[in-house]
């Protein structure tokens, strides 16, 4: 079957979602992260330390796909990092967390505001992003991804310490989570400052680790602080969330939190719209361990199911990814991705 | 060069030990390396606090120990695991592995991915542990304690060791094991102090089916997963051949046996007391017998010629 060619640029398609109106084909948003790394040929590590090298391994990869959004992220303890824990570099992989900064409760008191200029990784992310933006941001949506408040506290407390003070101590967590939405709040007006779209990420809030009166208690409130911050000062942008693995028993809290964009993974897709209504812009979800895995020809047929489930959602729906592209995921399935969007995700004249 | 791991001559037998931070884990890895013969690899998954565990399973000093990237729960960690356990097979080649994941993953997700067709000729799940804390238990396992990670590990185990039994009353010990025949009536449950079990885990699948040693002196447990529906006349011939001695003496049988339907049934034999009732949450089918001179090949070649029969 052919691919339709585009007549829209990127940033043309994802901005008639915002006007309300029906772009030329769904726009695509895999979440394209460390996988950057391989279209300029640098070790992960390498390319995510260095604020040129990772600002142009995001425009070369849009030059190759032609994805609809790029996403500075290599991993979701950036912001966690810069408020003080460590992180161990491994070469061609993901960073990971070393040991945790708050292994007492009295801890929380080395937990710092960071300093944007030069904590952490932090600007490499935002010099990054500027040279992003400058490069092909009248083209292209660039979006700069941090951490919720409740995935920060995680990685700084360690996340199977972290689910247990959430029963044993409440108001230590409480403490810890509004420290965390401080930094995330100030991080997200340093990407509105470089016009670059701000994407929280709570993984940590999946319904697998969290219930949904755990959400409601500890999650909700500070993402609605985050979403309220965006529509405050963003100047018209959504608010866009993503929460990976299984998020359907927590939908009705998530909701309360008042995110324009849900960009979720393993759920129905169908049973999304359904209850996304006309409140909120659905992205997804093709299986990642399936873009390593299978063929194009599989790709195409999954992501066919899913445009067949989404479209048609009231606020509209946007094909991509569940999770992370995975790393080493061959380039011809990212292709298969985003010409399902331009195959399966046109509208009736 | 190691093996190709699509070629080794043997898969490697692995049991999946889950449980929430401060169950146990560790101290039942180790108390396992005490009596496990051969060499051992641990695999261990600690989202997040890496190397602490791993450090302490280290120092016993028998097993080869494997710490894969924690970070996020889903997707490329999925790819990760596999590739992990493909290296072990090939280049330290161990006769028993041991996989400990994350406190707080999800054993089913776990269990998905040790499934993989990439992993077919690799291993062999002899086992799915979940390790649980007395004294916890009853708080922990309320519906929305927690995520469904908790009760996952659970419902997911063919052994339950039910770990720091010396902390709590004998009431408590008995609303435990009361709660857990609740939430999984197939598992075999074991109650322990500081992890100290009887017997090793298997080394070697008993003669067809998974063996989790001997419950009590001289009898055995066997384990198959049944992948096949069995009709109701399926099902009378299977519990017939029980009762005839066919598969060896059984005492005591339980698990989820699929049906044409797409659903499950519990199927629960004691002495000659039978029953079988529809089961209508999502479960993984299993079957364990217990008894005396079991055959677990009989069984699994019941299952076979009922696929050719269907």
């Amino acid at each position: 079957m052919q691919v339709p060619d585009d007549t829209q640029t990127s940033l043309e398609r994802v901005l008639s979602y915002l006007q309300g109106v029906n772009p030329q084909r769904i726009a695509c948003f895999p979440l394209i992260l460390n996988h950057a790394s391989r279209a300029i040929n640098v070790p992960v590590a390498k390319c995510i330390q260095n604020a040129e090298l990772f600002g142009k391994a995001h425009v070369a990869t849009y030059r190759r796909y032609g994805n609809d959004l790029i996403t500075f992220l290599s991993t979701t303890s950036t912001l966690a990092e810069a408020m003080g824990q460590k992180m161990d570099f491994i070469e061609d992989d993901a960073p990971q967390l070393a040991d945790p900064l708050l292994k007492k409760l009295e801890d929380i008191e080395r937990v710092k505001i960071p300093d944007f200029t030069c904590d952490g990784r932090l600007p490499v992310y935002l010099q990054a992003t500027e040279y992003a933006v400058a490069e092909v941001g009248h083209e292209v949506c660039v979006s700069t991804v941090l951490a919720g408040p409740f995935t920060t506290a995680a990685a700084l407390r360690g996340a199977d310490v972290f689910v247990r003070d959430l029963y044993k101590n409440k108001e230590w967590v409480h403490e810890l989570l509004d420290l965390c939405c401080q930094a995330g709040l100030k991080f997200i007006d340093e990407i509105l400052k470089r016009k670059s779209l701000p994407i929280v990420v709570e993984p940590i809030g999946s319904a697998s680790l969290v219930s949904p009166r755990m959400f409601n208690e500890f999650v909700t409130p500070y993402l609605k602080r985050m979403a309220d911050h965006i529509h405050a000062n963003g100047g018209g942008l959504p608010a866009v969330l993503h929460i990976c693995g299984k998020t359907k028993p927590n939908w009705a809290p998530m909701r309360e939190a008042d995110w324009d964009i849900w960009s979720l993974d393993a759920v129905d897709m169908a049973e999304a719209k359904a209850f996304a209504g006309d409140r909120v812009t659905l992205v997804g979800n093709v299986t990642p361990a399936n873009l390593l895995k299978n063929t194009p020809d599989q790709i195409d047929a999954e992501a066919k199911t899913i445009c067949e489930k989404g479209m048609g959602s009231p606020r509209g729906f946007i094909l991509g990814s569940g999770c992370e592209v995975p790393i080493n995921t061959p380039p011809q399935n990212v292709d298969a991705l985003i010409n399902a969007a331009r195959r399966y995700g046109r509208f009736k004249e | 060069m190691g093996l190709m791991a699509g070629k080794t001559s043997f898969a490697l037998g692995t049991s999946l030990v889950c449980g929430f931070l401060g169950a146990g884990k560790t101290t039942f890895i180790m108390e396992q390396l005490k009596s496990t013969r051969g060499r051992t690899a641990v695999l261990v998954n600690e989202f997040g606090v890496l190397g602490i565990d791993g450090s302490l399973i280290r120092s016993a000093g028998v097993v080869n120990v494997v710490e894969i990237p924690g970070g996020c729960i889903c997707c490329s960690q999925q790819a990760g695991l596999v590739e992990s356990i493909q290296t072990i097979a090939e280049e330290i080649q161990p006769d028993v592995l041991l996989i400990e994941p994350s406190g707080i993953a999800e054993a089913s997700e776990v269990i998905k991915v040790l499934e993989d067709e990439a992993l077919s000729d690799v291993i062999r799940l002899d086992a799915v542990i979940a390790i649980v804390d007395a004294s916890t238990f009853l708080e922990f396992s309320e519906p929305e304690a927690f995520g469904a990670f908790f009760l996952d590990q659970v419902t997911n185990a063919d052994l339950i060791v039910v770990n720091k039994t010396d902390l709590v009353s004998p009431t408590e010990r008995q609303r435990v094991a009361q709660r857990l025949l609740e939430l999984n009536p197939v598992a075999l449950a074991v109650e322990t102090a500081f992890c100290r079990m009887e017997t090793p885990l298997p080394s070697k699948r008993k003669k067809g089916g998974r063996s989790f040693g001997k419950s009590e002196p001289g009898m055995e447990c066997v384990s198959i997963t049944p992948e096949i529906p069995l009709s109701e006349d399926q099902l009378e011939k299977f519990t017939s051949a029980i009762y005839q001695g066919k598969f060896g003496q059984v005492f005591r049988a339980k698990g989820f046996l699929p049906t044409p339907d797409g659903g499950s049934v519990n199927l629960q034999i004691v002495g000659r007391t039978l029953s079988v009732t529809p089961f209508y949450e999502e479960v993984r089918p299993r079957l364990i017998l217990i008894g005396y001179n079991l055959d677990g090949e009989q069984v699994s070649e019941f299952f076979k010629s009922n696929r050719k029969s269907t």
